[in-house]
């Protein structure tokens, strides 16, 4: 972080001074926040911004004035402010750096919003990492995993909590799709992203109490700078599934006013394998060409973005759809089939089976004030659509095929509305307070011939109150508690496919019938407290400490309650308990984190003491229905997690910074008999990521930020597994790459161009939808990302 | 270097604590699946119609085996075709039963000929051709295997020796 500082200056002539001129100025971040405290040289002078970010100077000179701003974590701004200028206040942002700006906020410098951990992810950070997918980028922040499908798809896993127990939003409003499925994704954009926040811990308070395990926050309303049009083209390819792919991105903004829109397309074929052949299920499974059949996909998206700012109104309103569309490897999809992998010619094709899903959404946020009181109001509706498409006759091969869609096994459409309002006082100078309430209601809507998860409606509200004070100069209390209240509507289904099924296995009327009524109706309310209370205290210049208490619960999702079927033939019948109670968990943790000269340095351990976690467990009892092996339930046990966090910023010579982190997850049920202690599955093993990062000296006059990285990614061996998760042996990999800004006008493209596998190493992702296949991670990837800023 | 003393020890006790805690006690839990060796049918054998199948099947477990079960079910055209329907003339056999193994028992060599592939299901011949052979089994934990191999069912008087 450090060594990002130590930045270039440039040498300047001394203008001439002769006449009084005042120059007012105001300094913000890139989402027009005020800087308070940021440095600002003058030719002749060094000042700090006050509060507010406002700066104000007398000057003698009528010529150009040129200043130069410096603040921890952002890039330097060396400007020349003209006459036309002086006259004006004049309104300066600063970009932030890279990666992780938590540091800054321990100085002192912003004002702290949380006492839990958190990793805000900037601009630079999303373009070294973009892969076309946001949150496999994630993977290298400690304590974060990602869950892939494929090359081009996954989700996120923090503390080895992972599924509904994380939430992810943009804009503030809740991300909703159908996130139960290891095979799902999320469905963002994500060139979109132009910044996030990683909140490690149960976030449950301001952002609803599904977020047990963490909380994604991503960001794209930032206002464009005043009376600008700009935007930028984005270009991605990758080698290990030919994917290609652009952004386009425009904005502009009046004084009061601004648009922004941005469209994307990304088309990826057949993904590499560092592997000939596959064993699964006993059969040995050809990869012809070290190519995943059937894996190929696109995704296009399109958002707009439109508001209006003054300085005590804002409002913008936002319509995004994100559409995407990818194949599953069909040699593994149920029964092992030697025919179904023969090479069709085409490594771009989709064929049966595949995935589809399109995301749309409509968002507007409006801040206003009143009085000295902040208000905001989210409002929200969004649409899922995922649908799953294999053949009929794979599944029921001597009936009849629906008459419409008659290779459609599986659609959920996913409608949700949610408002938020939250207000902020400020009782005293060192007192804040915020209370807000949420509502959401959502339904969803099934189709297909096979059945998973019934219709359902639900509508729940909350309501929080949180309270910070500054209790001293180094400490910091904050405090939140939340209540909320839900009900659920579930559908029930008759199945009437599986009837004549099983009724042709010879079943009887009543065994059939209780087979293929898949879901029976059902209505449950649920309502409970969650609270936290941390203190952060600075005990001296360069240690800050953060302890959390909290207690947090989560609602049964309805595919926990009344899900009833085989999920893409894993063999599994997996059902719902219409009678699971809310998740409990407690939960602690201690973050502490110190400044050594040109070093940072951070260790979090953590609990969590789950009451009753819910996980799907096998029953032993052997299902009817076609191709399943015994039940898997949704069940509950007491558990206990733990782990811990360690990272490692250290500057080791004036060019070379080292970054590394580790993480380590210990969980278990907690049983009165030791055969019972397993642990919860989908745990992450212990991992490790480090990278060196190595700064030129400016080569020549074009180049700027010339860097060389290497990294390399470490997980252990994972042997403590649940019941029917297969064992994953640990791996090594290794990446390079060069990153610059090339300045041809002034506005700089930036490229990266690097490595990930460089060694093409053959490995399992414990945690992955494939691992359970045995289909090994993608392969060598190089990839190039090339952003080119233009202004219109 | 006196400043950090004291996060570096408050570091040091912290990952004492961690570490006596993840190695208070390790676990006794079954994670070992079952193993499932099939003698007979073997993979692309022929079952005859009209006759009894002769099942040779070996299961192995480091506990306690508690169930198998076998499911038989038709893979016509090596799933090519889109939704197609047999009709009228014949109707494709479909088999699923599970058996349980005495308490205790960590292998067993399973032998037997109770699975009988009649000639007509509802007045109608049963369908030769392609079908799936499968063979689940579970532990007692839960620990489940499963293989699957493929068959063809044939009219004959099948000459494959009774044991």
């Amino acid at each position: 972080m450090y060594l990002l500082l130590t930045m270039l200056w440039l040498s300047m002539a001394m203008p001439v001074f002769s006449q009084q001129y005042r120059l007012q100025g105001i300094v913000t971040d890139e989402q027009q926040q005020p800087l308070p405290g940021c440095h600002i040289q003058l030719p002749d002078t060094l000042i700090v911004s006050d509060d507010q970010g406002r700066f104000e100077v007398q000057s003698r000179s009528h010529e150009n004035i040129r200043v130069q701003l410096s603040f921890i974590g952002y890039q330097p701004m060396d400007t020349v402010l003209t006459q036309a200028n002086l006259s004006q206040i004049i309104h300066l942002s600063l970009t932030p750096f890279a990666a992780n700006i938590a540091t800054i906020k321990v100085e002192g410098k912003r004002k702290q919003t949380q006492s839990l951990t958190t990793e805000v992810i900037q601009e630079t950070f999303i373009s070294r990492t973009q892969s076309g997918s946001f949150i496999h980028s994630l993977n290298r922040l400690p304590g974060v995993n990602s869950m892939d499908i494929g090359s081009h798809t996954s989700k996120p896993v923090i503390r080895g909590l992972s599924f509904s127990r994380v939430s992810v939003s943009e804009n503030h409003i809740k991300q909703e799709g159908q996130h139960w499925g290891a095979d799902h994704g999320l469905e963002i954009d994500p060139f979109a992203v132009e910044s996030a926040e990683v909140v490690k811990g149960p976030s449950a308070i301001e952002y609803g109490s599904d977020a047990i395990g963490g909380y994604i926050h991503l960001n794209n309303n930032r206002v464009p700078a005043p009376n600008q049009q700009q935007g930028n083209f984005q270009l991605l390819g990758k080698s290990v599934n030919q994917l290609y792919g652009g952004s386009l991105y425009l904005e502009s903004r009046k004084q009061h006013s601004y648009i922004k829109l941005r469209g994307t397309l990304l088309d990826f074929g057949d993904y590499r394998i560092p592997t000939d052949t596959i064993l699964y299920l006993s059969r040995k499974i050809p990869i012809v060409n070290r190519a995943l059949k059937n894996t190929a996909g696109y995704e296009r998206d399109f958002s707009v973005h439109t508001g209006v700012i003054y300085n005590q109104f804002s409002s913008s309103f936002s319509g995004s759809i994100v559409s995407q569309q990818a194949g599953f490897f069909p040699g593994a999809h149920g029964i092992p089939d030697l025919n179904r992998v023969q090479d069709d010619g085409d490594s771009r094709n989709t064929d049966y089976p595949f995935q589809k899903s399109t995301h749309t959404k409509l968002i507007n946020n409006t801040r206003f004030q009143v009085g000295s009181t902040d208000w905001f109001l989210d409002l929200a509706y969004q649409h899922n659509d995922r649908s799953e498409w294999s053949q009929f006759h794979t599944h029921y091969p001597e009936q009849e095929a629906p008459q419409t869609n008659p290779d459609l096994e599986l659609d959920f459409q996913l409608k949700a509305f949610q408002a938020n309002l939250k207000t902020n006082f400020q009782l005293s100078p060192t007192q804040d307070l915020s209370i807000g309430v949420q509502t959401q209601w959502k339904h969803n809507d099934i189709a297909g011939y096979n059945f998973l998860l019934p219709n359902y409606q639900s509508n729940s509200q909350g309501a929080f109150i949180r309270y910070n004070w500054k209790l001293s100069p180094t400490v910091n209390l904050f405090s939140g508690v939340r209540f909320d209240l839900s009900q659920i509507e579930i559908a029930g289904y008759f199945d009437p496919v599986l009837f004549d099924y099983l009724k042709g296995t010879g079943a009887t009327n009543q065994e059939a019938e209780s087979y293929a009524t898949r879901s029976k109706q059902l209505k449950r309310s649920f309502q409970d407290f969650s609270w936290l209370v941390g203190l952060v205290i600075q005990s001296s210049s360069n240690t800050t400490t953060r302890i959390n208490l909290g207690k947090a619960f989560r609602t049964p999702t309805p595919i926990e309650l009344a899900s009833n079927g085989v999920h893409h033939g894993s063999f599994r019948h997996e059902q719902g308990d219409n009678q699971l109670k809310p998740e409990r968990s407690y939960y602690g943790d201690l973050s502490l984190e110190w400044h050594i000269p040109k070093g940072h340095y951070e260790i979090t351990p953590y609990l969590y003491y789950f009451s009753n976690y819910i996980f799907l467990n096998p029953t032993g009892e052997w299902s009817k229905l076609p191709h399943a092996g015994q039940i898997y339930r949704y069940t509950d046990s007491r558990a206990l997690l733990s782990g811990v966090e360690i990272s490692v910023n250290q500057q080791l010579l004036p060019r070379l910074q080292l970054s590394a982190n580790l993480e380590y997850i210990r969980n278990t049920q907690l049983s009165e008999q030791a055969n019972q202690r397993y642990p919860l599955p989908f745990t992450p093993p212990t991992n490790a990521f480090g990278e060196l990062e190595y700064q030129f000296r400016k080569p020549n006059k074009y180049m700027e930020d010339l860097k060389f990285f290497i990294n390399t990614r470490i997980a252990l061996d994972q042997n403590r597994v649940a019941r029917n998760e297969l064992k994953t042996p640990g791996y090594q990999l290794f990446g390079l790459g060069l990153s610059s800004r090339i300045s041809t006008s002034h506005q700089p493209i930036a490229i990266t161009l690097q490595v990930m596998n460089l060694l093409n190493t053959k490995h399992f992702n414990a945690i992955s939808f494939y691992r359970r296949l045995e289909i090994p991670e993608p392969g060598r990837n190089i990839q190039l990302h090339v952003k080119i800023p233009f202004t219109l | 270097m006196k400043r950090i003393q004291t996060p570096y020890i408050q570091f040091i006790g912290i990952l004492t604590i961690l570490f006596a805690f993840a190695a208070c006690e390790d676990d006794f839990v079954d994670t070992t699946k079952p193993v499932i060796r099939i003698e007979a049918p073997a993979n692309n054998d022929t079952l005859y119609i009209g006759h009894d199948v002769h099942f040779d099947c070996e299961f192995e477990d480091d506990t306690e085996l508690h169930s198998y079960k076998i499911d038989i079910h038709n893979n016509f055209d090596g799933h090519t075709h889109k939704s197609a329907r047999i009709e009228g003339e014949e109707t494709p056999f479909r088999y699923s039963n599970s058996w349980t193994f005495s308490p205790g028992q960590k292998n067993a060599t399973v032998h037997h000929h109770e699975l009988i592939i009649p000639e007509l299901i509802d007045n109608l011949p049963v369908a030769h051709g392609k079908y799936h052979f499968g063979i689940f089994c579970t532990d007692k934990a839960g620990n489940e295997s499963h293989i699957f191999i493929d068959v063809v069912l044939a009219e004959g008087d099948g000459d494959h020796d009774h044991h």
